[in-house]
């Protein structure tokens, strides 16, 4: 029985290695390095998002889509009300009496609805309805964003995002189409690093860091009109463009991924959930459902 | 007989109560440029809302139609609507009322608030 030692030991001890034995290692560390490097393509074969079906949601026009636990929400700003839904687009649940329910957030218990309507943040869970106490006025809350403890809400009549950091709130923003300004901004998202806001109408993706610095904007080659939703998943960056029904899917650094067009009519927000990307059409009211594969051509979306 | 008399009395007040306690109202039609996303049609609302008093609102995100009803004694003018538009964020296009009284206004405001207001 040959038994291998590495090469280095090999020359440290001075022994000298049989031809024989030399083409036994060469076959053994070929073969070891071809199914490490075979696992290794595997991993990098480039993925694409593909539609797999479209649901009606009954008389909704969704806005908003969030996940309450395993629990699937909608906003309908239309009705005023918010919807659980299965992911089959069935209504389950319905709670009335919102204003203009628009860019929702939830954890697994609560629900956050900015009621564009009344200038408020309703706060839904099993205790009750509740309002979020903020220390400033807000002018129609288009979006609200929640990660661990802190808040972020996407203020649109007075271009500025609101940021609670666990401690304090603060804001950024003003009117303008320059680096850190917005033109109605409509959806956030914080992430570990980040806050990423939906900059509606300068049709681009804001990124700041956690004090309200600006780092990159992204989108802006992308002659989208009303990027209004945003989704922000570990590895990419998904957009909704309004008006040209269209969502574009960025990697983090702003480079277009794909671009989904079929069966999407005016979307308005999106997310993936146990691996299925999810994304809501306010014209048709429809929840279209896709599922990552690998690539197969550039053409077939 | 007085039973009826005061019956129809009693109708006659009730009548003339309900009539008195129905206020006339001025109907607006207002084009808006702009206002293709829900954002932008609950802006609109949101900010004539403010408008105390304001009925029957209705908006057409697909044409940019969007109607409502306003008590006539306070007298909303074309150039107030325009300006209530504008201060939403949108650009009025054309501008109509109908008043209680069945006089009709009208302005096309195209070519002044295409210049001033802001077009998302």
């Amino acid at each position: 029985m040959v038994q291998l030692k590495p090469p280095m030991l090999q020359m440290k001890q001075g022994k000298k290695v049989k031809p024989n034995n030399m083409m036994k290692r060469f076959i053994f560390l070929w073969t070891i390095l071809s199914v490490f490097g075979s696992c290794t393509s595997e991993e990098k074969v480039p993925m694409e998002w593909v539609l797999q079906n479209t649901y009606s949601i009954d008389a909704v026009n969704p806005i908003g889509i969030a996940l309450k636990g395993e629990e699937l929400w909608v906003s309908d700003g239309d009705h005023n009300r918010l919807v659980q839904i299965d992911t089959f687009g069935v209504v389950l649940e319905v709670i009335d009496n919102l204003d203009r329910p628009m860019h929702i957030a939830a954890n697994d218990h609560t629900l956050y609805v900015p009621q564009y309507g009344n200038d408020t943040i309703a706060i839904l869970s099993a205790e009750g309805k509740s309002n979020l106490k903020l220390t400033e006025e807000i002018d129609a809350p288009a979006g609200i964003a929640l990660y661990k403890n802190e808040k972020a809400i996407a203020d649109f009549y007075h271009n500025r995002i609101l940021f609670y950091n666990g401690e304090n709130w603060i804001s950024f923003g003003k009117e303008g189409n320059k680096e850190g300004q917005f033109y109605y901004p409509t959806d956030v998202q914080i992430t570990e690093t980040a806050i990423w806001v939906a900059d509606a109408y300068n049709h681009r993706i804001q990124v700041f860091d956690k004090t309200g610095n600006f780092i990159k904007a992204i989108g802006k080659d992308q002659k989208m009109n009303a990027a209004t939703g945003i989704y922000i998943s570990e590895t990419e960056v998904f957009v909704t463009d309004f008006e040209n029904s269209r969502i574009l899917i960025f990697d983090h650094d702003g480079v277009v991924k794909q671009k989904l067009q079929k069966s999407v009519h005016k979307p308005t927000d999106m997310l993936v959930f146990k691996d299925k990307l999810y994304s809501i059409n306010y014209r048709k009211g429809t929840l279209n459902k896709y599922q990552l594969q690998p690539i197969k051509s550039e053409t077939t979306k | 007989m007085k039973i009826k008399i005061i019956g129809l009395l009693f109708f006659a007040i009730l009548t003339a109560t309900a009539v008195q306690g129905q206020k006339e109202v001025d109907r607006f039609e207002v084009q808006v440029d702009g206002l293709g996303c829900p954002f932008c049609a609950y802006g609109l609302e949101k900010k004539f809302k403010e408008l105390k008093g304001i009925k029957n609102v209705a908006i057409d995100i697909e044409t940019g139609d969007f109607t409502f009803t306003y008590p006539s004694e306070k007298a909303l003018s074309l150039p107030d609507v325009a300006a209530q538009v504008k201060k939403a964020g949108y650009t009025p296009v054309t501008l109509k009322i109908t008043r209680a009284s069945g006089a009709i206004e009208t302005s096309d405001a195209s070519n002044e608030t295409r210049k001033e207001g802001k077009t998302k």
